[in-house]
């Protein structure tokens, strides 16, 4: 049977390959050659950050409002680290920042995840204080200008160099490439992992809570894996976010990306890993091709894709897709629904 | 030997609602006992307690020979407490062989790297047993009501309990049906300690050797089906006051 | 010393009254419906608008508070009707719903009123010497005014046959519905009266705090950790709740910051959830 494990990841890598190539070529040759590519690329690292959204909420049946927090960490790690802000930039500064990215955000979630989890707060009381929390973190990072910048933030982040493969990331072309290389490694990363025992009993979680645990499984134990390695990922896409746009602020930890996060999630397909890609690009492209849309109206249309969403297309786009084409399947234990 | 399962003066009371009023019962290890009582005679409570959806008011619960108040429902089950609900609780979602694999992997330890070709040969061979193997590959919500009770029961087998907690497990099956259970149940005798609650008589009969009898949730009387059936006190507990 | 602490005591008394007033419209709602009304915030920033319209078409506060009450709950009135009666029975996508909801109300009245402060003055200038240092007249009347309500809601929510109706479906919906009480109704009613004490608080607290579309946020999470202390399903409970929330609050801010403040209540509404998951003042 892990022959079918491996064909199944396998499959969803190649899926996500061609979706990165098919957006990659429009992006390329309808937005302008570079440039356009340059968005593409933050929409796949923001496609990252839902993907970690879509973990907890999706496959974990945990919503949070405040992932971002573990983003915008991961943002702040890597822009403090290049920039020499607190300490002397050390070698390789572009990788120690992306890892910092990843340690801090699963060190904090580890903590708060044990508070959260073995108190047993979880459904509406879990969505509920994740919104308190964002709330409480981005005020908080605004008291501390030193590390956190104010109102201004980071300036001048530099892009990511790998110095001991001699490889610059500053050009459209070669961001681009990374992300997609990451995109695809990360999705099959996610999917090996899901079609795991680990997996199953995340299926099990989501699907009857209460009959898991009286079948012996820890349930804190299990939501606090799934809340760290959300986490992990968030903080990885952070850095990777920094690096590409080269400037950080505090709003990045806050509601405002959380939310959008969970609007990619929910326009691209719960419970899908491609969906959370899939979102990103089409809510961030459409945007894009409605002429840069100034913030306040963005935010009502984000409001309205909202309820429409959840009104009429409960399964996202995937879902639609897949019925559809009967093409792309979302995997053996799962189910795509609202 | 000391007794698998130790109910000591147990009480539990709902607000100001007594379901169970200083029940004391001894199970003794390989014993295959049936529970009966008319209804609200707080056997359900009971098995609730055991298990530990709730925690007792008063009075101490000892499984081989510890006392487990205060444990998790998940400690309890590792330990090899594992209960059928009387109303059924599966994966609905996820396929019947996933349901049962989930029993396997629940109770055992996860980090293990995973050969999952051994547990799911394991898996097969429960289904096997409960006579679920050609529904293996099918969504657990599409399982008629009886089948989803075999199905729990079967999750339930594959956490490998030494304590097996069934809360009606045919209720709402025909003749059919319930003659399988029986079969099942028979099967499973002397590799494990079984409680069955129950309300059909007949079955009780085929199933158990000992017959504990519960009535307003206190304790009125144990023995072996025909010195329970005989019974005055349970034959007025069951047909109410006013006979006489 | 003690003026300062009896202003102190005063002014948590006012924090107390406010978050009454929207925690009882978030508890009557999440309590009865099981929706987590993410856009209650807005009904409460609404209501502050309200008090701004009223303003600049020359009408007084009063004015102000009549279309804040009749305004906004309207406004639930219809989203009701409209979109969470169709989201019954789904928690997690009447949270989605409300949370774009409460982004469409924010950019509406930021669009409309522009997204800087409006300045709104209190009615009532002047100030009463409580031993020796001035309290605001203002802040007296708005005190009184949150205990008269609440007071209104408690006995409308406890006695006449709406209440008890109510209070049925509130404990128990099905069995309510077994005995013949349609919910739907109910529901309409509740959820507009919810909305109607959310743009009251607006209204009352415009000439107390930064007026400006996102205003609303701080007070939804405020009144949620305050239904989840005191008690999902009663009244009385979150009553007690906002007592608790406003006296910590209080005291921490004396102290410290207003963001310790607000860590403090986090962890203490953490804490509480794992002790009493139903809240401190339903009984086990």
């Amino acid at each position: 049977m892990s022959s079918a494990r491996l064909k199944h990841t396998v499959s969803t890598g190649l899926a996500t390959a061609f979706l990165c190539a098919l957006t990659g070529l429009l992006w390329y040759f309808v937005g302008g050659g570079p440039s356009g590519l340059q968005q593409l690329t933050t929409y796949l690292i923001l496609g990252l950050f839902a993907l970690s959204v879509d973990l907890l909420w999706g496959f974990g049946g945990m919503l949070s409002f405040g992932q971002a927090a573990f983003f915008g960490l991961g943002c702040f790690s890597y822009a403090v680290v290049t920039t020499g802000r607190i300490a002397p930039i050390p070698p390789e500064a572009g990788l120690l920042g992306l890892a910092l990215g990843i340690a801090i955000p699963m060190v904090i979630a580890v903590l708060l995840g044990y508070f959260l989890f073995y108190g047993k707060v979880t459904g509406p009381y879990f969505t509920i204080v994740t919104l308190a929390l964002a709330f409480l973190v981005s005020s908080l990072a605004l008291t501390w200008p030193a590390l956190f910048g104010g109102w201004t933030g980071i300036p001048r982040v530099p892009p990511l160099k790998l110095d001991f493969l001699g490889l610059s990331f500053k050009a459209s072309t070669n961001a681009f490439f990374l992300a997609a290389v990451l995109c695809v490694l990360i999705v099959m990363l996610l999917r090996w992992i899901l079609d795991s025992r680990f997996g199953l009993l995340v299926s099990g979680l989501s699907d009857n809570e209460e009959r898991l645990e009286f079948l012996g499984a820890s349930v804190a134990r299990l939501k606090l894996m799934i809340f760290v390695l959300s986490a992990a990922l968030a903080g990885f896409a952070g850095g990777l976010f920094a690096a590409n746009s080269g400037y950080v602020s505090s709003d990045l930890l806050g509601i405002t990306v959380s939310t959008e996060a969970v609007v990619f999630v929910a326009v691209g397909g719960r419970r899908t890993l491609l969906g959370a890609l899939l979102g990103a690009i089409v809510v961030r492209g459409m945007s894009y091709w409605l002429g840069g849309v100034a913030l306040e109206y963005w935010q009502l249309f984000m409001g309205v894709m909202f309820i429409i969403v959840v009104l009429f297309f409960q399964s996202g786009l995937l879902g639609l897709v897949t019925r559809l084409s009967g093409f792309f399947s979302p995997g053996p234990a799962s189910k795509v629904s609202g | 030997m000391a007794p698998l399962l130790e109910i000591n003066k147990v009480s539990k009371r709902f607000g100001g609602l007594p379901a169970l009023d200083d029940v004391t019962i001894t199970v003794e290890q390989g014993e295959l006992r049936g529970i009966i009582g008319p209804n609200g005679s707080g056997k359900s409570t009971l098995f609730n307690l055991i298990v530990g959806r709730y925690r007792p008011t008063s009075g101490d619960i000892l499984f081989k020979g510890r006392s487990v108040i205060g444990m998790r429902p998940d400690q309890r089950a590792r330990l090899g407490i594992t209960i059928k609900f009387q109303i059924t609780n599966v994966f609905d979602g996820l396929k019947v062989l996933d349901n049962v694999l989930l029993g396997l992997i629940s109770s055992g330890r996860w980090e293990e790297a995973g050969l999952k070709e051994g547990l799911e040969n394991q898996a097969l061979s429960i289904l096997d047993r409960i006579g679920l193997t050609e529904k293996a590959g099918e969504k657990a919500g599409t399982l008629s009501h009886g089948q989803k009770q075999w199905l729990e029961i079967g999750m339930a087998l594959a956490t490998r309990p030494s304590l097996l907690l069934l809360d009606e497990p045919t209720s709402g099956m025909g003749a059919e049906e319930t003659r399988r259970t029986a079969e099942i149940i028979h099967q499973l005798k002397g590799d494990l300690t079984i409680l069955i609650i129950e309300h059909d008589m007949d079955f009780v009969r085929t199933v158990s050797e000992r017959i504990t009898v519960l009535n307003r949730g206190v304790f009125l009387t144990e023995g072996t089906y025909d010195e329970v059936k005989t019974d005055e006190r349970v034959i007025e507990a069951y047909l109410g006051r006013g006979r006489h | 010393m003690d003026q300062i602490i009896l202003l102190q005591v005063l002014n948590t008394a006012l924090i107390i009254g406010i978050l009454v007033l929207v925690s009882l419209g978030l508890g009557i709602i999440y309590g009865l419906m099981d929706v987590l009304n993410l856009a209650h915030g807005e009904f409460l920033m609404l209501g502050a608008y309200a008090v701004v319209a009223a303003n600049l078409m020359g009408l007084g506060l009063i004015a102000g508070i009549a279309l804040a009450i009749v305004g906004v709950g309207l406004l639930g009135f219809l989203v009701e009707r409209g979109l969470i009666s169709r989201l019954y029975g789904r928690p997690i996508d009447a949270l989605l719903a409300t949370w774009g909801l409460s982004l469409i109300l924010q950019q509406a009245v930021r669009l409309t009123f522009g997204p800087a402060p409006k300045p709104v003055v209190a009615p009532i200038e002047g100030a009463v010497s409580v031993i020796g240092m001035p309290f605001p007249i203002y802040k007296l009347v708005v005190l009184g005014v949150t205990i008269v309500v609440t007071g209104a809601v408690l006995y409308l929510f406890r006695y006449p046959t709406f209440g008890i109706k109510a209070r049925a479906v509130l404990q128990d919906r099905e069995m309510a519905q077994c005995v013949g009480i349609a919910a739907s109704p109910i529901y309409s009613l509740s959820f507009t009266i919810g909305a109607a004490l959310s743009g009251l608080a607006g209204a009352l607290l415009a000439p107390l705090v930064t007026v400006q579309p996102y205003m609303g946020p701080v007070f939804l999470v405020r009144g949620f950790i305050t239904v989840i202390v005191g008690g999902v399903g009663t009244l009385f409970g979150v009553v007690g709740g906002a007592n608790v929330i406003g006296v910590t609050e209080g005291v921490v801010s004396y102290f410290a910051s207003s963001v310790g403040a607000q860590v403090v209540v986090l962890a203490i509404a953490i804490v509480i959830i794992r002790l009493r998951p139903r809240g401190i003042f339903v009984r086990k």
